[in-house]
Order: C-alpha cells, then structure tokens, then sequence
C-alpha cells in the first residue's frame, strides 16, 4: 500500500494521460479533464519503450481483427491476405515468429508456427493493448526478437452493471453483431462478451491477371467467426484480487484463389477452434505485489484443398493441427524505498503438438517444456536519471539458453520539461519452432536458437503549447542483429530444409507525433506514425545477389495517422495508412517483382441520441475511400470502397460511465 | 480564444462532411473507368528456346524468357510485355505446335496460347485442374496431363476445347507418344508407367518402376527411357523400355536414399542420356551433383558428373535437339532470377545469362 501510496499519484497523472479521449460507452461523449503534463511513470517501466494502444483506438476498431488495429495505430507492419486470411505481424522488420503475442499471459503464437494469425484475434475481447518494442519485451519473456504484445483483461470493480448491444451491416452481405454484459458488485464482477460475424465477402475486383480485362466476383471467400469472453474478478478485501478468464472461438474461413486462377474450381478451407483458460491472483501489500498466472491453451485447426476434376471434387491436401499449451507465471515485485524495486519473475510452460496429414498418413507430435527465470533492478539514482538490468535465463527442453541481459537507461535532461531520452541494449533468443525442428520432410532438430542483440535510442516529448493542446512527438532509431536465422531452403526439389543460415540486420526508426485539444463540447486529436525500417540479409557466403538486400514483404516506409473530431453529439473519423514498396524476390528485382505501395483511407462518422432514455450510437463507416485498387500480396484481389452501417445500444443502471479501461491497480 | 477555436472547428467539421460526399461522388466516378493496357514491347522471333520460370507457388509470379541462339540475345517476361498481363502461378512447361506455345500454368488450371513468333495472347484453355505437360497427336487432338486430377484431359488445340479426358486413377506427368501409344508416368507419390490408346483412349498395359518416375525419353531405336527419383525414401532407378510389350530391358539402380536424379533428357540423334544428378541435402553435398550423361549402350550409371554443379541448384535441364548444346538452370534460392547456363556436349561451358524466377523448363522451337 506504500508503494501506491507513494506511486499512486504518479499512476493516476499516468492514467489520466491515457484516459480515452472519448469515454467508453458513449464513444465520442466528452470527457474532459485537465491534462498534465509530466515525465513520471512508474519506476518499473523507465528505460522501456512500451506503446499503449489509445483506448479510443480499441473503440474505433472494435469490430475488427487486431490486424486492422495495429496497422493503423501502431508501428507494427501486418501481411495480411484479406479478410478471410491470414494476418501475420513484422514488428521492426522482423520474422512473424518474432512477435510474440500473449492475452491475459497465455502465448497466442503457436508452437508449430512460431506465429500468431492476427485476424483471429477479435479487437473486442481486448481491453488493453500494450506493445513492448525490441528488448522492453525481455522482460515478459523471451524470444520476441521485434517486440511483443501484451492483451489484457480489466475491469473497474466499482463500475455499474450494464450490457449494450451493436449491430454492423456492411458490403458484401457482412453482419457482425456484438454484445457485452457487465454485472455484480464491488467485490465480485463478472463480464460476458460475445460476437457474430458472417460474411459473403464477394467483392468485385478488375482482374489484370488473365487477359479478360474485367470486373470480377470474389469466390470462396467467405466467413464466419464467432467467439465468447467470460471475465470474472473477486476482490477478498484483503489485498488478494482473483480473477478468472476464458475464451472459445472458432472460424471458418473459405479462401480464395489468386488473380490468374483460371481452373475448374476449387475449395480451399481452413477452420480454427480455440479454447484458453486463465487464472489470475494478484497480492498487493505494503512494498509488495505478486502476480500468478496459470492458464491452458487448447487449438485445432483443420486445413483443405480439394480441386474439381472430372470425377468430382478430389482432395490435395487435408491436414489437422492440435496443439496443448499449458503455462504457469509467477512475478513478484519488492519495492525498498520509492528509488529502487527488485522484480523477479519464473515460469514454467508446456507444450504438445500433433499434426497430421491426412491424405499422406504421415505427421509428427512433440512436446516442449519450458522453464524461465527473471530478475530485474530498477532504480532511480537521481530524480532525472534512472536505469535497470534485466537478466532472464531458460531452459527448454533440458536445453539451457544462454542467460540473457537487458539494460537501460532513461533521463529527464530538463527540470521543466517534459523530455526524455530512453536508450536500452538487450540480448535476446528465439527457440526453434516446432515446424522448424520436427516437420517431415525438412524439420532439422539439430537447429539452434536464432540470437539476437538489439540496442534502442528513444526521444520523447511532451508540450503543452496552450492550454488544452498538448503535442507529443516521438522518435526511437534501433539497430538489432539476428544470427543463426532460420531460413526453410531447398536442399533439393521439393523438398526444403530448415536451416541456421542467414544473419540479419533490422534498423530503422519509429516516429510517433500526436496533438489533442480538449475543449467543452470539442475534442479533436490527431496522431500519425512514420516508420522506417531497413531489414536485410548480411550472409553473402553462397548467393551474392541477396547481400545487403531487403528481406520479403517488409516495407521499408510504413505510415498512418488517425484524426478525431467530435462536436458535441457528432463524431468523425479519418483513418489514412500507406505501405511502402515491398520486395517479392530476396535480390530485390524490381522490374515486376515488386509491389507498389499504397494508400488506404477510411473514414467514419456518427452521433450519439437518446431513444427512449437509452444511449443509441449510429456510425457510417467508408472504408477504402477512394477505391484504390492494390495488391498487399502479390496478385490477391482486396475489397474496393466498402460500407459498414453501426447501430449501438447500451442498457445501464446509471447514466454513469462504464469505464473499463480503469485500471485495476488504480483504485488500489 | 476558446470561443474561437469551437466556432472554427463546427464551421470545419461542417465542411469535412460536404467534402467527404463530394469526394465520395468524385472518386465513384473516376473509378469506374478500367482499360486494357496496350502491349509494353513488340516481337518478331524465329528460332530460339522458351524457358518457363516457375514462379514461387501461390505468389503468381510465373514468366516467360525467350533466347536466341543466333544472336546470343535473351528476352526475359516477353508474355507480360506482349500481352500486358501475367502468365499466373507456376509455369510448368512449354509446347509449341503449328506455330502456336502452349503454355501450362499449373496452379492456375489453365493454359494460354500465344502465337510462338511474336508471343501475344490468342487464347485460353481454362477449365483443367492442374496441368503438368501436354503432347499433340494432330491439330484436333492433344493430351494433357494433370498433378492433381486422376485424369488426363483431351483437348483439341484448334478449338481450345477439353474435348474429353481419360481417367487413369492417379495423377500423370511426363508423356510421349510413340505410334498410335501414349505412354505416361504417374510420378507424385507412385510408380506407374502407363500404356494408352490414343485412338480409342483405353489403358492396355501398365507397369510399376521405382517410386516416383519423374521424366522419360525416346531413344533412336524408339526404345523408352524412364528416370524415378525414388521419392523420399526409396531408391532412384533408370529403367530402358520396350514399348511393344513394356518390357524392362535394362534397369539401373541409384545407390543409397540420397540420389534424387531428375529431368532425363536425350540428345537430338537419340544416343546419349542426360540427368541432374543431386542427393537431397546441399548442405551435406555429396560428389556427384550435377551433369550426368550416359550413352544408351552403356551398361552401368555414369560414376561421376561432366558438369559438376559446385555452388549452384541445378533444376532443369535441356538439350537443343540440333546442335546438342546443354541448356541447365540454377534456381539460385528458389527467391530470386535464376540463370542458364549453356554447356558443349563435352562439358566445356559456352555462355551464361540471367532469366526469370525458378527457370524450371525448356522448350526448343525451330522454323
């Protein structure tokens, strides 16, 4: 309790900084509060480069996947096949395996694909978003050689009970329904989301790849994703907080054959079922704070490709993927005084994997144990200067990975300002995925861990340039290393292996620059991203043609920007992104082998009324402004101008704000 | 200053939404015209190869290079240039017939068909599974085999029709017809050798070799060749046929697991064999990878290789039926251009040049 005693204001300053610029339930409504300006943060956090998704960018987003969330609002760059497909994530031009995503401290990466299908990953079931860039992630775990990011449920005990319901209808036949009920009292509190979303998606496309010159319908590619979230907190009274977390999903998804496909027909699916538990006790006292995270994971994912011949519909390929996650975390942080905290954490994870082809009858299962340890010093030495070291060690597999270390440094070089130059150095590894070691033909389980070493130099500011209008910009340049890469190569036809081979260098910069103005019955913001990244192959031993040249489908300039406006009961949004160049070939070639870049924009608008004493909410959504045609990945068709029409209703108790993005800690 | 602020940003929020509609109206208009790009380059060629680049599957990235022996001159995407739009996803082979290639895009179900001298479009078979090599009989009848279907389709290259297809149970590949026979080998994960009617279109005979038969060969004495690389754990083997009675005549074996010998090819007068010969693993590359040439009188495999294939990936390979010359291909890391590199029959190199993605094929046009 000291410690939040002596913190707690800094975390509420925090809070009240990261407080949705339009509240929760009534999205646009205004909540003003005066903002200021100040360098604190928590201690434990100094030196790290963390994002904290604006909550109001989850609201904006709240009926898409994660993808679309962070490729508008965040540095992160995501590959994404449409719609109904994958979605895979480069956090600082690195490999998908190398974002590491967790919710509520379950790895939602699996273990097979060392990936995480950010378009399974509803933004709704997400009440916090955090992003821990490069070696900040070490902290949570290993591995994440780019970054990771963190999903978490909250809620605010003291909050009333309430549900609202939203109804989206859009282009190509899409319905996406959405409800969340809140419910019980200050000790115990339960929440129960739901979702639906359905959709034909048949879009017309101009087909420029089979000489017909015309427009086109979308085939086989429709899809249906449904899911539920059950939160439930206890709070003892007695410095114990318990909670208990579950989600089910599935989604089935058709997918759709590339531009030239001139064939027969084809049924392409892919189904995924996902079931995750997590328990969660969280102790508070004096100097102290445990946290203690048990979960389970459990996934299926069913894979077809059935081609129409002349004796009917004939399978290719059917292959299933079942994999058992089983993860136990335990952190514990001791503060001395206000100037130093010692944090240390263990876990201890599992994990047993099966895939099976069913055409072939052949397949692989393996198992992983992990087991990992952290400590951590933080300290303040002076009020402007403050620095922490990280050491963290694993054993996976009764295989120990060399320890690894992070440190940093952060300092406020100006009394008045809000200023700050961050600057940390981590060494960090990645495990093998299990394809990579196990896969038949080519898995190699003589592969070693990918290594990593990344520094960051990161610059912050804060200005309140008049009352009410605060501009933030940032910049943070990084440079990584990553030897021992993993590349799948053929090592003959058809038959490639995986392989220690490349070493890869990542630098680039992230840049950040946000404004708001907060003012009665106005609030405006704006916040745009520009993201350089150079990601190259530095191994020239045998193909000279790939030195110093650009990994695939990473861009090496990335942007977005976000503008708010709310007038009183009217809101606006415009969402812009572009996507620079990207490579399809590793030497580069241009002459038809790469993609141009592109710019999407989108744009909202909506008003909050009151029918019958109940807070209703219409949105009309455009998405693709301008009709820009564009290939994300080589030759996919993607949807032109599209629609979506939103209809929110919200029951509560009071009239007062169900403000879930309080955090737990605060009221504490 | 606040009362200031608040009145400008209503008067612009009022003007953001006119704009947005007009806009909205503005950008459907202009949106809707679409036009069918004119051709990029123009050709004229007479004698020379076609060599398909694959492509990386599902990237449809396929293309089409053509070289000129004469003049020593390599045209690379000639079919994008010519005709403004891609080949499509895996370009498995070329034929040429009657002035026309035909060009297989296995993973696109198609093939397209361009005049074989200046290379523009004139037209498309859509329709087929997942073609793999077509034969022609006549100008009303061709076969085409299939990866993915379990039948050969019949296709009239005149009318561009499928015509009809023959179902053989499994999947086809590589074909000849010598007489009134087709012969085809059944390669992704079987051993077959099949003996068709090209008249009545019936199976008369079959014949099991090593697994996977992945290329065959005509000889001068119309005897058959057929190369199986064993697949991943078997044993590769050549195996010299009589087509008359489908009689084994000579059967050589690889030795070990490790060999994966490929694309079996024949000189023009039809006495010497060529193969890639390479073990499954680069990494740990055997000696032996690369050329191999046999004459068809020999009694044994070739012990070592006239090309060998050092720091390359050799992936197809191709003989000019005329002047015997050795076309082979390094597919590189399978990401990027590959290159040809043309050999004398003896081994000693002629010339090198860069081609497209994953050079998997040859095709040999003359006037």
């Amino acid at each position: 309790m000291l410690l939040l005693k002596k913190y707690g204001p800094l975390i509420l300053l925090i809070f009240s900084q990261l407080k949705p610029a339009f509240s929760q339930d009534s999205t646009f409504h205004i909540r003003l509060k005066q903002v200021e300006i100040t360098a604190q943060r928590p201690l434990k956090e100094k030196g790290l480069i963390i994002t904290k998704i604006d909550s109001t960018a989850l609201l904006q987003n709240m009926h898409n996947s994660m993808s679309d969330l962070l490729s508008t609002s965040s540095p992160v760059f995501i590959k994404s096949y449409g719609e109904s497909g994958l979605a895979s994530a480069s956090f600082r031009g690195t490999a998908a395996s190398h974002t590491k995503v967790d919710w509520n401290g379950i790895a939602l990466n699996s273990p097979m694909l060392g990936q995480a299908d950010f378009s399974l990953i509803p933004v709704f079931f997400a009440d916090e978003v955090n992003l821990f860039h490069g070696g900040s992630s070490l902290g949570n775990g290993s591995g994440a050689l780019g970054g990771s990011i963190s999903i978490k449920s909250k809620t605010n005990l003291k909050e009333n009970n309430g549900a609202y319901i939203i109804q989206n209808y859009g282009s190509f036949n899409t319905s996406q329904t959405f409800a969340k009920l809140g419910f019980g009292n200050s000790q115990i509190r339960g929440i129960i989301r739901i979702f639906k979303t359905i959709s034909d998606n048949d879009f017309l496309f101009y087909n420029t790849a089979n000489g017909e010159w015309n427009y086109q319908r979308q085939q086989n590619a429709n899809y249906e994703k449904q899911g539920i979230l059950g939160d439930l907190y206890f709070n003892s009274g007695n410095k114990n907080l318990l909670s208990a977390h579950f989600w089910h999903q599935t989604a089935d998804r058709n997918l759709p054959a590339i531009m030239s496909y001139q064939g027969e027909g084809r049924n392409e699916n892919q189904f995924d079922k996902e079931t995750r538990i997590a328990g969660k006790w969280q102790y508070y006292n004096k100097n102290f704070h445990s946290d203690y995270i048990s979960g389970i994971s459990i996934s299926h994912l069913t894979y077809f490709l059935a081609n129409n011949t002349p004796g009917g519909y004939l399978l290719n390929y059917h292959s299933e993927s079942n994999t058992l996650g089983l993860y136990n975390n335990y952190v514990a942080e001791y503060s001395f005084n206000s100037k130093t905290i010692i944090k240390a954490s263990a876990n201890l994870n599992y994990y047993k994997a099966e895939f099976i082809d069913k055409k072939l009858e052949t397949g692989y299962s393996a198992t992983r144990t992990e087991a990992g340890s952290g400590i951590s010093l933080h300290r303040e030495i002076k009020q402007w200067f403050s620095t922490f070291l990280l050491l963290r060690l694993e054993i996976s597999n009764g295989k120990n990975l060399p320890l690894m270390p992070s440190t940093g440094l952060e300092f406020v070089p100006f009394k008045q300002k809000d200023f700050v130059i961050k600057t940390s150095f981590t060494r960090n590894y990645h495990q093998p995925t299990l394809n990579d070691l196990f896969w038949i033909p080519g898995g190699n389980p003589n592969l070693k861990p990918e290594k990593g070493y990344t520094g960051d130099l990161s610059l912050w500011y804060g200005l309140n340039i008049a009352k009410n209008i605060i501009v933030k910009p940032e910049i943070t340049a990084y440079y990584s290393k990553i030897s021992d890469w993993i590349v799948w190569r053929p090592g003959d036809y058809r038959f490639w292996q995986a392989e220690n081979i490349q070493t890869v260098c990542a630098r680039g910069f992230e840049t950040k620059l946000s404004t708001k103005i907060n003012k009665p019955g106005i609030k405006y913001s704006m916040s745009a991203g520009y993201n350089y990244t150079r990601t190259t192959n530095q191994e020239n031993e045998n193909i000279e043609a790939n030195y110093n040249k650009q990994l695939i489908y990473i861009p090496i300039h990335s942007a977005n920007s976000t503008i708010k406006l709310s007038l009183k009961k009217n809101f606006l949004i415009y969402g812009f992104s572009y996507t620079g160049e990207r490579f399809t070939t590793s030497s580069n070639e241009t002459e038809r082998h790469s993609l141009p870049g592109y710019s999407l924009h989108n744009i909202l608008i909506g008003r909050n009324i009151k029918i019958m004493q109940l807070p209703v909410e219409f949105q009309f959504r455009v998405n693709n402004l301008f009709n820009t045609s564009y290939q994300a990945i080589l030759w996919r068709a993607m949807p032109g101008r599209n629609y979506l029409l939103t209809l929110k209703v919200s029951f509560e108790k009071k009239t007062k704000t169900d403000n879930f993005s309080e955090n737990i800690e605060s009221k504490k | 200053m606040n009362q200031k602020l608040e009145g400008i940003l209503k008067i612009k929020f009022r003007l953001i939404i006119k704009l947005l509609f007009v806009t909205l109206i503005l950008s459907s208009i202009y949106s809707c015209k679409k036009e069918k790009p004119d051709p990029i380059q123009t050709y004229k060629k007479q004698d020379g190869v076609f060599i398909c680049n694959e492509g990386n599957f599902t990237f449809g990235n396929a293309t089409l290079s053509f070289f000129d022996p004469n003049k020593k001159e390599i045209f690379n995407q000639v079919f994008i240039n010519a005709n403004s739009f891609p080949v499509g996803d895996i370009l498995q082979s070329v034929s040429v017939f009657e002035k026309k290639a035909y060009l297989l895009v296995n993973n696109s179900g198609k093939i397209l068909i361009i005049n074989a001298d200046d290379f523009t479009h004139q037209g498309t078979i859509s329709g087929l599974v997942s073609p793999r090599y077509m034969v022609f009989v006549n100008s009303e009848k061709a076969f085409v085999s299939d990866l993915y279907s379990k039948s050969i389709s019949i296709i009239n290259p005149t009318t561009l029709e499928i015509t009809g297809n023959i179902n053989i149970g499994c999947s086809s590949e590589q074909m000849i017809i010598i007489d009134d026979y087709l012969y085809v080998t059944s390669w992704s994960y079987n051993n077959k050798l099949f003996k068709i009617n090209i008249n009545n279109h019936s199976i008369t005979d079959s014949l099991d070799l090593q697994m996977q038969p992945n290329s065959l060969v005509k000889d001068k004495n119309n005897k058959l060749w057929v190369l199986c690389d064993g697949g991943i754990d078997g044993q590769a083997g050549l195996s010299k046929i009589n087509p008359a009675n489908m009689d084994i005549e000579k059967n050589f074996l690889f030795s070990g697991t490790q060999n994966s010998p490929t694309e079996l090819k024949i000189n023009g007068s039809g006495d010497s064999l060529f193969y890639i010969n390479s073990s499954w693993n680069t990494s740990q590359s055997i000696s032996g990878n690369g050329i191999c040439i046999m004459s068809i009188e020999d009694e044994s495999l070739p012990t070592s290789t006239i090309i060998p294939e050092q720091n390359r990936l050799f992936f197809a390979l191709g003989i000019d039926p005329i002047s015997s010359i050795v076309y082979i291909s390094d597919a590189k890391d399978f990401m990027q251009k590959g290159w040809i590199f043309r050999y004398k029959p003896s081994g000693e190199i002629i010339d090198s040049f860069k081609v497209d993605i994953v050079p998997g094929d040859f095709c040999f046009k003359t006037k």
